[in-house]
């Protein structure tokens, strides 16, 4: 490779090597601390003090002008001199051969002049292969003098699935398995990713494709991965299955049993449409999702006060309650003043009140980004360096917040002075959203407003797909991107055409959620059976079939509640008030704790968590909760007792109302003939009494602890 | 000590050192490390690579070169008397070395071996019995400089200790290092006293007054501090952010009145002790600037840096009464 004319550029060419050596990484001179008293910024993401380190520091011990090879530079890497990070290159290569070109020439410094890297570009940008097939890829980068350089060589290469793909240092992937990877492409603080496919060597007919049913635009665009990939999707479900899942998935409760008779009975051919609309007009659906969004934006009197905690709900479920555009819902937070008692939206800046706190906040929940590693040096997995991190920290810098009228509220107003300094540079950046334009540092404007003109400007892409990614995992079981709040660049989706579409048109139809869930919800991509087939058993990304999930602890606490007639008491709150009308995530429930409910102290997906657990399983076996409401003589065991109702009409309520069907026959068969032999054959009237109950109550703690009634399938 | 290596590397070695030679940008300017004045105010030295330079302190005319040193010369100390010169240096990963000179015959009286990384602090004591070295191997050494034969190793510093100081009656050695503390020696003994640890970044130059009592340091968290140094432990006189990027050196007026400090924001400036109120700040410095000595009359101060320039500076003005450009003998 002949040296550039010009001589090699530090910025360009040794940073690179740097990087690709590994001399930069985390684990070695990137570290905070350095190495050995060498420290580099991590993987080079600042020249300037990089350059200023390698040829002066420590008065100049790693260059030697007169004798360049025998820099301390050279000699560490090629174990001349004893390395504790061993070899890194040898004195015949070509990284050899720039650094000491350059320490030769000089030790040219880097420029404001230097052509800057405007972006990378990858070729092929997907390729499907056998297993056991091999690609090569060839990374070409972009500079602002309109320049192209082929960099494959420095570029750090990862796979996000080892198990489809794996990657080598020269961007050489081979296929290990079946299935999508995506091989990220890391240069210069530059990201890009490209896709690899292996279908699955599966039999698939045609028209397991194209007789599938398509309902809208969803439907073509899964159907066309899973073709590509060669899974077959699975069957639709039946009317029952499709009633529950849909109750639950929209508002979080079970269909009652005369709900259940009547959907089973309807003949008309758009029911399950019907049905989708009725849902999304109810006041459990205002419930559930004001609940969802709740978690989102922490609302807990952890930090609040009780009636501010009421209020930022409040607000929440009014908003969802009018359907409020959500670029609306979200555009309100940021540019009203005002009280916290009379605006319940202002509660936010209560919760996060300083800069550093409100930047990791807002790109965490409405745009799906995790910015902290940039507080502190370039973002080693994204494009986000750490000057964007305090161009966006001094948005929030101005955000004041003084007492009201009384202890809980608060009255937020925009300061007109106030900066937020570079923790190195010790200066206040120009306040700047992550990819947007600045604004002058001596504007008095409300620098709230220009954040949130850029957050939910139609242009914004992370602001859509952060939003639709949630609702859509929420309701697929997955989202498009995983884990469901991070869809960074790094992180792609498991289907980016179907992603960018649906992004696309919510955008393009006002940012409209319930019309986002009847979308998706309407789609036979949703009403596809939990069931494998031969070619999906693996297939828990690509929508071939339903990802079963247990239910929410909310959901499972009010579902219980629901089918034996007793609610559970929440202190504070009337009686009948169920799990998911709380506004307040320390309302006191052993249940709902051990169950997962999220604590709302950081904005992060996983804090609800499905994880099982033995608290749980003792819960349910040993635990109060259930166990009083099956006893319960106020609740519906009882009452059907009271009512004389038979052991069989019993049983088929009990169905009805857990799992949203009909027993089958068999199951009444078993079911009688258990409750048959439950009852003693001698034994006074009150005894007799007594142990039916017991046995219809252990009948329906079986079916309430059972996977058909914790699951949603 | 060469290893016997395969062929294709000896072929490659010579290959790339030719070519590298064809690329060269032509003979480095010689670049300065170090400067020292001789306290009889005769000599100027200069640390640069593989050797020493000295200049008559008034005329600046060359006097003689002291060669042989195995890479670049980081620290210069003269004896009390004058009459030697000790020229500290070594390589960088591998060895310290310092070779102390006769000044009047310009002959190598002792050279000290030791140290497992370059030296980057020499100090002669004021009875010129001994040396003290500091290096990036995080020792400090005393060396008898009759024999050259170490006396004891100071160690407790954790990082590459950049400065050393005897206070001006022998009893006590400062050492300054990259682990954020100033550490103060017993020299009999070599117990170490006690420790300041305020700066909040590693140490690159200390300074201890013309009297014994204050010491100040000056690093990489751009301040510079002032300490009263006492028998059992010292006080906190000053601290203050004196710079904008880190500070490479500090040095103390004879008349015990001044402090100057340059950084690698390319400005020396200059202070009123103990007070540290700003009286000067040079700005427009082409390099980072390594050395700074005040000469022993206090009427001027030289500036060695990086590029090989030297500037002295008069105290009334601070104007740079001197161009001048060393040559190399090489």
């Amino acid at each position: 490779m002949p040296t550039p004319e010009g001589g090699w550029n530090f910025r360009n060419h040794v940073i690179p090597v740097l990087t690709k050596s590994g001399c930069n990484q985390g684990a070695c001179h990137g570290a905070l601390a350095g190495k050995g008293g060498f420290k580099l910024t991590l993987r080079g993401y600042d020249p300037e003090v990089d350059y200023d380190v390698l040829t002066r520091q420590s008065v100049g011990r790693r260059i030697n002008l007169a004798d360049p090879a025998n820099s301390l530079i050279l000699r560490k890497p090629t174990m001349k001199t004893p390395h504790g990070g061993g070899l890194r290159f040898k004195p015949n290569s070509l990284e050899y051969r720039i650094l000491a070109e350059w320490i030769a020439a000089g030790t040219p410094a880097p420029s404001p002049k230097d052509k800057e890297i405007l972006g990378l570009e990858v070729q092929p940008k997907k390729a499907t292969l056998a297993v056991g097939g091999e690609q090569q890829l060839k990374v070409t980068a972009r500079y602002s003098d309109n320049s192209t350089a082929d960099v494959t060589r420095w570029v750090k290469y990862n796979s996000n699935n080892e198990g489809v793909a794996s990657v080598d240092d020269s961007g050489r992937v081979k296929i290990n398995g079946s299935g999508e990877a995506a091989v990220t492409l890391w240069y210069s603080s530059r990201v890009l990713y490209a896709t690899m496919t292996s279908p699955y060597p599966n039999q698939v007919p045609a028209e397991a494709y194209s007789k599938f049913p398509r309902r809208n635009y969803i439907d073509d665009l899964v159907l066309a991965k899973l073709k590509s990939l060669n899974i077959q999707p699975s069957g639709e479900i039946p009317d029952a299955t499709f009633l529950r899942r849909v109750f639950l998935d929209t508002a979080g409760i079970l269909p009652t049993a005369e709900e259940v008779e009547q959907f089973l009975a309807d003949k008309s051919p758009d029911k399950r449409v019907k049905l989708i609309d009725a849902l999304l007009e109810r006041e459990e659906y205002v419930d559930y999702w004001a609940y969802k969004w709740s978690d989102l934006l922490l609302v807990s009197s952890r930090k609040l006060r009780p009636t501010a905690t009421r209020a930022f709900y409040n607000w929440i479920h009014e908003s969802v309650q009018q359907n409020k555009r959500w670029d609306q819902f979200t555009r309100e937070i940021f540019t009203s003043t005002g009280s916290t008692r009379q605006n319940g939206a202002l509660n936010y800046f209560v919760l996060h009140k300083d800069p550093i706190d409100l930047t990791e906040n807002v790109t965490q929940a409405f745009l799906g980004q995790r910015l902290t590693c940039a507080r502190c040096h370039n973002h080693p997995l994204e494009k986000w360096t750490q000057k964007q991190y305090y161009q966006m920290a001094n948005l929030f810098s101005r955000v004041g917040v003084k007492n009201g009228d009384d202890p809980s509220e608060s009255i937020i107003f925009a300061k007109t002075s106030g900066d937020i300094n570079h923790p190195r540079l010790l200066r206040p950046m120009a306040p700047t959203p992550l990819d947007g334009t600045s604004m002058p540092l001596d504007s008095d404007a409300d620098r709230r407003e220009h954040f949130a003109k850029w957050l939910t400007s139609p242009k914004n892409e992370m602001f859509a797909r952060n939003v639709v990614n949630r609702v859509w995992g929420t309701l697929m079981g997955k989202g498009l991107a995983d884990p469901i709040d991070d869809v960074r660049a790094t992180n792609p989706a498991s289907n980016e055409e179907l992603f960018a579409a649906v992004s696309k048109d919510y955008v393009e139809h006002g940012y409209d959620n319930k019309r986002l869930i009847r979308t998706i919800l309407n789609s036979a991509a949703y009403q596809r059976a939990a069931d494998a087939n031969g070619t999906n058993k693996d297939d828990n990304r690509f929508y071939s079939k339903y990802v079963i999930r247990r239910l929410p602890a909310e959901v499972m606490l009010d579902a219980t509640s629901q089918v034996l007639g007793v609610p559970t008491p929440f202190g504070g709150f009337p009686v009948g008030t169920r799990a998911l009308q709380l506004p307040d995530s320390q309302v006191a429930s052993q249940f709902l704790t051990v169950f997962g409910r999220p604590a709302r102290i950081i904005c992060d997906a996983s804090e609800r968590s499905s994880d099982p657990s033995i608290g749980q399983a003792l819960h349910i076996i040993n635990g109060d909760t259930l166990n009083k409401k099956l006893s319960n003589p106020e609740g519906y065991i009882s009452l059907l007792l009271r009512l004389g109702l038979s052991d069989a009409r019993i049983v088929e309520h009990m169905t009805l109302s857990a799992f949203g069907r009909y027993p089958t026959d068999d199951e009444r068969q078993q079911m009688a003939k258990a409750l048959g032999e439950s009852r003693p054959a001698k034994g006074t009237a009150e005894q007799q009494k007594d142990a039916r109950r017991q046995a219809l109550e252990d009948m329906v703690w079986a079916m309430l602890t059972s996977k058909e009634f914790l699951f949603n399938h | 000590m060469r290893v016997a290596m395969p062929f294709v590397q000896r072929v490659a070695q010579v290959f790339f050192a030719a070519s590298l030679s064809l690329l060269a940008a032509g003979p480095p300017k010689p670049q300065i490390f170090s400067l020292a004045y001789s306290p009889d105010g005769k000599v100027l030295a200069i640390g640069q690579y593989k050797e020493v330079q000295l200049l008559d302190a008034r005329t600046r005319k060359p006097l003689g070169t002291l060669p042989g040193h195995v890479e670049v010369v980081r620290s210069l100390s003269f004896s009390k008397d004058s009459k030697r010169l000790a020229a500290a240096g070594g390589v960088a990963g591998v060895k310290g070395e310092v070779k102390i000179w006769d000044v009047a015959t310009l002959a190598q009286s002792a050279t000290v071996s030791g140290h497992y990384d370059t030296i980057y602090a020499v100090a002669f004591s004021p009875d010129g019995n001994t040396i003290a070295t500091s290096s990036y191997d995080k020792f400090v050494k005393l060396w008898d400089t009759q024999t050259g034969k170490e006396i004891r190793t100071l160690k407790d510093h954790i990082d590459a200790v950049y400065s050393l100081s005897f206070t001006p009656d022998g009893k006590r050695l400062l050492s300054g290092a990259a682990d954020r503390t100033i550490k103060v020696w017993d020299t009999a003994t070599g117990e170490r006293l006690f420790t300041l640890g305020e700066p909040t970044d590693g140490i690159n130059s200390i300074a201890v007054d013309p009297t014994g009592k204050m010491v100040a340091a000056a690093g990489l968290d751009k301040s510079i501090r002032i300490w009263a140094l006492e028998a059992k432990s010292a006080r906190l006189l000053q601290s203050q952010i004196a710079h904008e990027d880190a500070i490479l050196k500090l040095a103390w007026s004879p008349d015990g009145a001044t402090l100057v400090s340059s950084s690698a924001d390319r400005t020396i400036k200059v202070f009123s002790v103990p007070q540290l109120t700003e009286v000067k700040t040079i700005a427009h410095q082409p390099d980072w600037t390594y050395a700074l000595e005040f000469a022993p009359d206090g009427k001027t101060f030289a500036a060695g840096r990086y590029d090989g320039s030297l500037s002295i500076y008069d105290v009334n003005g601070f104007r740079d009464i001197a161009e001048v450009r060393t040559a190399s003998t090489r």
